[in-house]
């Protein structure tokens, strides 16, 4: 098998080298070679910091990473960074926002996003500049609907993507009442929307980018609609709780679900039409824009199909890097613990800490033995497996370990999610009058994942779940929903042969060896029927299980953006 | 060792005087049961059973859906019951234990206990009667089977009557008006066996409210019987009648357990403490056995007739416990256990055992010590503003703590914002008892440190002439000797006879049929189209299908179940912002288990509906988001007020805001104000940068237009009477933006027996939720068109206000200089609806040319406190004022207001200089 192709379903290619360099103008200037190379945001003054979080400050998807992993097709995300990553409180704080600790990072865009000078949308432009450089450098294709090509093969082919809605937002960050201003004196589609439309609601400013993107030749494939924190000032739904490692309180969920102004991007991401003909002479096709699940609370996705079902939209759900849970949401709400009632400390604001008892996935080793899932909510629960299949969508499975699943051997600290008070009392009506009440500081924390945990049997139970849920609950075959999201430069803590795109082959040999000794451990624990292929005799089928990991690997992806390009979705 | 049972001597006496109580009450119970029997055999409904009128519209008025779907659920449920009610009871269930009684020899017999609040728990005062008894006793939880019917691992815990311990005996006694309802409160130990918390096992609230059963409905009763494992009784067991202090139910074959919880099935609710079973008896009064021969000494209780149950009711529980005398010591914990029964939602702090026996670690804010507590630690809050120079800022926020004295924690003030200004608002807590405006002043001479203010508790605008005509009249409506109805129809009379021929009120006549048209006469006022006509028109479609998307806001005195409004409050997304642990005052004490009213009467203006309790005579003026019955926007309370006259600290109400911008509420209001604050006006501005349309009572009684309405982005409301004129009382000013109908407004109360009644109110907090409403309305109309007009959220703000000033009505009795004070007219939600959307360029932003508010001297900040807060009011100096007056600055920055020779501000002087006073307090407000 000479040089397979992989497909990662979700990572930020330039994201490192984005942020190490402001540039005054736009476009970027640089040139495509410099964007090729791993960054290294350690220096020696770091080297006092965890060893796990190291490996998130180095390069893990950069475009020489790419190439030697053979990542030929993928989804690249862009996620301009949030206001909390700027603050300078917090251990990660104080590494990302200091010249002193991490040299390379370039403080201008810092500042400039902690004091609100720049907008969100301002930043997706700019990171977007160094992708067309390196497509107009031919280092990469920028694949769109617009002119569908066969996919090259002698460099990475590339769908565009938004991860936050956030990146919509074109008002200066924070103040929805100010406009941003782009100084530039060139003339693109995208810097001249950019000027004329300084101020759009979320749903307006999707549509003027896809036509810009479309005028400029490139084609947005996906929007996640919620990130890491909460953006009051374009609130388009309730986020996941998804990171410990900041200090700073707007990292935890308010409100309830998808707003009013979620319901109206939603629209327009499904029914998008650009204008290929003229002003006078409009001439509309449709270029819809895919919903990626991920980062949503599970109220947000729950309120999200209910609200495709009463549309009939039927464009197929994407879920670009994720794990589960295991459970069905009934299963989790019975899971659920301790519930406490917590009022964050700056703002006094409710929120609610959930500590819930983790699934297990089975049982293998001798030390360690138990691997369970990770049950914050931000992980996939049974009903969502079921939506994204039934919707001929895409699972991508993360390679970050804290959504992979937990050793039983974790402190109590590590195991607590949180959620919104309002989302709580959905859920969980008749316990939210009964909650204690606790004030809290915003704590950071750092999981610190076992050996075990960084083993590859935790991405083979995630896998397994969502087959054995597929076979269960829908008439679909799992196998083909099923890829790899790697979150690569998206500050993960990877599996641990695999800690960086040029390893992705790594996961094949992973998944051959693995996979087996999963399924016999997690029937052991969850029962259910054979989840691997087998022979008359009960025996695996080698080489349909090849086939399968091949098919999550490279060609169930494969076949997906095939499909999109042809707008046959 | 029978001579040492009194328990079962106890027991004895009980059944023979529960049989007394069930003979005087003979004919009621025959007339239920017999009602009992026909519906069980189809031939009656449930709710036709009991002749209580009353307690069976509380009772549908609890179910919060439409009366003909509630009535079809309370009847359904002896066959059918919600799931979720299921949940409730088994989580009820959780907080039940098993009370191992012990006296000296030895385990004397088993009771069963609930915990009622995170570490208290109830039984009967025959369980536990005595402190001695008490704390040899145990409670075990968890005693009970699993799935598999293996035991579970039951936990056991001390109790502690040291800490609390409140019983009412099981006989009655002379001058004990408390006494004779059989139970006993008692602390447990937070930590029972093996290290287990006892806030695992939640606990059950007791609420004292009407309607959680009628008779006929069935009865849960979760138990130990004899000590053995938790049962529940789920057969078909009917509440029987309710008699004054107790209630009977059917019995089983076998008594229950002494202390069981009786839950109402309907609701899931806690309906009373069981403590006696009731045997048959023949003539001369001895006890039957099934077989019908009288019943012999070592019979066990297998062989008596049982006829009925009897228990407690919750409500009489719950006012002894609120009005019998205990020590000082025990005081917090009777308040937590008062606090844990009060419906609306209370967030539980940290029960006072535990923050003794842990120490708190000086980075984190410790809840407050009560006054009985070393003054040393009182904990106060200082808004500051940080000095305009970035080494400076970046300074104070490494070295805070080692610069300020008793440092506590320091943070921002909207942590959110990015306005350059209001980044610099720190709020910071320290440990101090020393005079708060003294550190201020001290807080000052830091170089960091632009401005300082102490974050004190502030009276509102409301109750400043607290008397029989008062604005606040309904917060204790009192009927006097009449009865609440007498007094009603009394102010049905005075209104007709004062208004009856008013503008509006003959206006409403032309399109209300009802005969109570002038109850409504706020809706012509502010010219909205009658129900029936909204119901009809194509152009109210869009209105009400988007009213439910919109998020409407109140931030008052938080909700009540009164009737008239509960099924308009949003309950599952309301809050609490005031902090638990800050002493409350006398007024709220008295208070505590009625409902403060003013949050409820304001709401009813948008969501109230149909009085449950009397829909037919003292009914009457929905509110103006209900439609044909439903209503359609819910109204979500966050409380920010300790009453109607407290406001709690500053720093609650702009988190309250603040939480509404970061759920990203469309419209807020709020009917009370208080003198200006720096951090008021941040929030305000926030809030409209935000576009959220907060709209604020003017102020009532004190002439000046009070904080948060003073701020140009709110929305100010005058108050109006039913002849277009403005409300006497009502604050006036260039800051008003409209009026409206707030003088003699017919809305919702409670009489002091918590019973449900209407009646006619003042005050621009009535005037407020008009023009709340009509946002709404306005919002829902052109809910797809806003975002897309208008690019800037402000805007939608400034829209809808220049919208409402250009559509108002000018009555043609409006003098020049009442258009100058009372806004542009009257609110017309006709015209308003109708009226264009303006251009988004014609719109001004509200701060535009308004100059950044310079910081006031700190000592006249203290003066207009002292001025706003204790002088105006002739009220004691509350615990944040100083009892000796003013600081040396403060005396002198009132001096420069006041007549020579100064007189010293103190409480038993006052200030005869009520000019300077008044001069003070319109520069305080610069008006």
């Amino acid at each position: 098998m000479a040089a397979s192709h992989y497909f990662d379903f979700h990572f930020h290619p330039v994201f490192k080298q984005f942020i190490c360099e402001f540039e005054g103008q736009y476009p970027s200037n640089r040139t495509a070679d410099a964007l090729l190379e791993p960054i290294n945001l350690k220096n020696p003054l770091t080297d006092f910091l965890e060893e796990e979080f190291l490996h998130i400050l180095e390069s893990q998807s950069c475009f020489s990473q790419l190439k030697s992993g053979q990542v030929t097709l993928g989804v690249a995300n862009i996620a301009p960074i949030e206001r909390l990553f700027a603050q300078k409180q917090g251990l990660f704080g104080v590494v990302l926002n200091s010249s002193f600790f991490t040299s390379p990072v370039d403080q201008t865009y810092m500042e400039k996003i902690r004091t609100g000078q720049i907008s969100y949308y301002q930043l997706f432009m700019r990171e977007l500049s160094l992708y067309q450089t390196l497509d107009k450098a031919g280092q990469v294709t920028l694949l769109s609907r617009k002119k569908p090509a066969p996919l090259a093969t002698d460099r990475p082919n590339l769908t565009l993507a938004l991860e936050g809605a956030h990146s919509l937002c074109r008002t200066l960050i924070g103040q929805p009442g100010k406009p941003d201003t782009l100084q530039t004196s060139a003339s693109t589609p995208l810097a001249d929307d950019f000027k004329t439309h300084p101020a759009l609601d979320a749903a307006q400013s999707l549509q003027h980018l896809q036509q810009a993107l479309w005028d400029s030749d490139l084609d947005l494939m996906s929007l996640v609609i919620t990130h890491l924190s909460h953006i009051p000032e374009q609130l388009i739904a309730t986020h996941a709780f998804g990171l410990k490692m900041l200090k700073d309180e707007a990292a935890y969920p308010i409100g309830n679900g998808i707003t009013p102004a979620g319901k109206r991007l939603i629209d327009q991401a499904y029914t998008l039409q650009v204008n290929v003909g003229t002003s006078d002479v409009p001439d509309l096709k449709a270029a819809p824009v895919l919903i990626d699940i991920k980062h949503m609370s599970l109220k947000s996705r729950l309120d999200f199909y209910e609200y495709r079902r009463s549309k009939g939209y039927q464009l197929p759900i994407i879920a670009s890097h994720m794990g589960v849970t295991g459970y069905s949401i009934d299963e989790w709400k019975a899971a659920l613990n301790q519930a406490t009632m917590i009022r964050l400390k700056a703002s006094n604001m409710p929120i609610v800490r959930l500590e819930t008892e983790r699934r297990i996935a089975g049982k293998w080793g001798t030390v360690n033995k138990t691997f369970t899932y990770n049950p914050w909510t931000i992980n996939l629960m049974d009903e969502d497996i079921e939506e994204v299949l039934n919707s001929n969508g895409l699972i991508g499975i993360s390679l970050d370990v804290r959504i992979l699943g937990w050793q039983n051997a974790l402190g109590k600290g590590e195991k607590e999610e949180y959620i919104s008070a309002e989302e709580f009392r959905f859920f969980f009506p008749d316990l939210s009058k009964k909650l204690a009440a606790e004030k809290i500081d915003p704590a950071e924390s750092f999981l610190v994942p076992t050996k075990e945990e960084r083993h590859p049997l935790a991405m083979c139970f995630n896998i397994l779940h969502v087959v054995s849920t597929g076979q269960i609950r829908t008439d679909k075959d799992p196998w083909e929903h099923i890829t790899i999201g790697s979150d690569f430069d998206g500050l993960i803590n990877p599996v641990i042969n695999c800690r960086d795109a040029s390893k992705t082959s790594a996961l094949e040999a992973a998944l051959i060896r693995w996979l087996p000794v999963a399924e016999e451990a997690y029937r052991k624990e969850n029962g259910g029927g054979p989840l691997l292929p087998k022979d008359a005799n009960g025996r695996i089928n080698n080489d349909a299980l090849k086939a399968h990991i091949r098919g999550i690997l490279y060609e169930n992806g494969k076949n997906f953006i095939n499909r999109w390009l042809n707008s046959s979705l | 060792m029978a001579q040492t049972n009194i328990f079962e001597s106890a027991q004895s006496l009980l059944r023979d005087r529960a049989y007394a109580n069930y003979a005087a009450h003979l004919n009621e119970i025959e007339r239920v049961q017999s009602g009992i029997q026909q519906n069980r055999t189809g031939q009656l409904s449930l709710t036709d059973i009991t002749n209580d009128t009353s307690r069976l519209s509380k009772r549908i008025a609890r179910e919060g859906i439409r009366l003909d779907k509630a009535l079809e659920r309370i009847n359904g449920v002896p066959n059918f019951q919600d799931v979720s009610i299921v949940g409730k009871i088994l989580r009820s269930a959780t907080s039940v234990c098993r009370i191992v009684i012990q006296n000296q020899f030895g385990v004397s017999g088993y009771g069963t206990g609930f915990l009622v609040s995170p570490n208290v728990l109830i039984t009967n005062n025959h369980v536990l009667p005595d402190l001695e008894t008490a704390s040899r006793s145990q409670a075990q939880f968890n005693y009970e089977l699993d799935a598999d019917g293996r035991v579970l691992t039951p936990v056991t815990f001390n109790l502690r009557p040291d800490l609390f311990f409140l019983t009412s005996t099981y006989e009655e006694r002379q001058g004990s008006p408390y006494d004779g309802r059989d139970f006993t409160l008692v602390a447990v130990e937070t930590t029972g066996s093996e290290g287990a918390a006892l806030d695992r096992f939640g606990y059950i609230q007791m609420d004292s409210s009407l309607g959680k059963i009628i008779e006929g409905e069935n009865c849960v009763v979760i138990q130990h019987p004899k000590g053995d494992y938790k049962k529940v009784v789920l057969k078909d067991i009917r509440l029987i009648t309710l008699t004054d202090n107790f209630l009977i139910y059917e019995s089983d074959t076998l008594p229950g357990s002494s202390g069981s919880v009786v839950l109402g099935l309907g609701t899931g609710a806690v309906v009373a403490l069981h403590h006696s079973s009731i045997p048959r008896k023949d003539a001369a009064g001895n006890w039957l056995r099934k077989d019908g021969s009288i019943v012999q000494p070592g019979d066990v209780d297998e062989q008596i007739d049982w006829i009925g149950n009897e228990g407690v009711r919750v409500s009489c529980i719950v006012e002894a416990f609120s009005n019998m005398p205990v020590a000082d010591a025990m005081q917090p914990l009777r308040r937590q256990i008062i606090e844990a029964q009060t419906p609306s939602l209370k967030i539980m702090s940290p029960s006072p055992a535990l923050v003794e026996a842990k120490p708190t670690p000086s980075t984190t804010p410790a809840p407050e010590k009560r006054e009985s507590a070393t003054p040393v630690d009182r904990l106060q809050y200082f808004e500051i503003t940080l000095s305009s120079q970035p080494v400076l800022q970046d300074d104070w926020e490494g070295r805070a703590s080692t610069l300020v004295e008793g440092f506590v924690d320091e943070t921002p003030l909207i942590p959110s914002s990015f306005d350059p200004d209001i980044r610099r608002k720190r709020y910071l807590t320290l440990r101090s008892n020393r005079n708060p405006w003294e550190l201020a002043q001290q807080l000052e001479t830091l170089p960091h440190v632009e401005s300082c203010e102490p974050d004190l508790e502030t009276l509102t605008d409301i109750g400043v002439d607290a008397g029989e005509t008062g604005p606040d009249r309904f917060e204790s409506f009192n009927p006097g000797k009449d009865s609440g109805l007498a007094t009603w129809q009394k102010e049905e009379e005075t209104f007709l006879k004062n208004f009856g021929d008013s503008v509006c009120v003959q206006k409403g006549k032309k399109v209300k049929s009802p005969a109570f048209y002038h109850r409504w006469w706020n809706w012509s006022a502010v010219n909205c189209l009658d129900d029936t006509e909204r119901l009809k028109r194509a152009d109210w479609q869009a209105i009400r299908d988007n009213l439910a998307e919109l998020r409407f806001v109140q931030l008052d005195t938080g909700y009540s179940t009164h009737s008239k409004v509960f099924a308009g409050y949003d309950t599952d997304k309301d809050f609490d912002f005031i902090d638990q642990d800050t002493d409350a005052r006398d007024l709220m004490e008295r208070k505590l288990l009625k409902f403060p009213g003013h949050g409820t009467r304001t709401a009813s203006i948008a969501v109230g509906n149909v009085l449950q309790t009397d829909p037919n005579t003292v009914n009457g003026n929905s509110g103006l988001l209900t439609f044909g019955g439903k209503t359609l926007a819910r109204l979500i309370p966050y409380r920010i007020a300790k009453s109607v006259i407290l406001l709690g600290r500053g720093k609650e109400l702009v988190d309250a805001a603040n939480y509404a911008i970061q759920s990203q509420a469309d419209v807020m209001f709020m009917c009370m104000g208080t003198y200006p604050k720096s951090m008021f006006a941040a929030i305000a501005r926030e809030v409209y940068e935000q576009g959220i349309i907060w709209v604020c009572a003017a102020g009532n009684q004190v002439e000046l237009v009070v904080a948060p309405a003073i701020y140009p982005g709110t929305i100010a409301v005058a108050a109006t009477n039913p002849k277009d004129l403005p409300w006497k009382g009502s604050s006036n000013g260039p800051m008003v933006d409209i009026a409206a109908p707030g003088e003699s407004v017919y809305v919702p109360i409670t009489d002091e027996e918590g019973n449900e009644f209407m009646s006619y109110g003042d005050g621009t907090s009535y005037a407020t939720p008009h023009v709340a409403s009509a946002a709404m309305l306005w919002k829902a109309k052109h809910l797809h068109e806003l975002p897309q007009k208008y690019r800037f959220p402000w805007q939608i703000v400034e829209a809808f206000r220049t919208t409402l000033k250009n559509t108002a009505r000018k009555p043609s009795e409006w003098t020049p200089n009442m258009s100058k004070l009372y806004g542009a007219g009257i609110l017309d939600i006709d015209a308003l609806l109708n009226a264009d959307l303006p251009e988004a360029d014609t719109l001004t932003h509200a701060y535009e040319g308004v100059s950044t508010e310079l910081p006031k001297d700190i000592g006249f900040v203290e003066a207009g406190h002292f001025v706003w807060n204790i002088l105006r009011r002739k009220l004691r100096p509350g615990p944040t004022e100083s009892a000796t007056g003013l600081t040396q600055r403060g005396q002198l920055a009132l001096d420069a207001f006041t007549t020579r020779p100064p007189v010293r501000a103190v409480e038993s002087a006052g200030l005869s200089d009520t000019v300077g006073t008044e001069a003070l307090l319109r520069e305080f407000f610069k008006q």
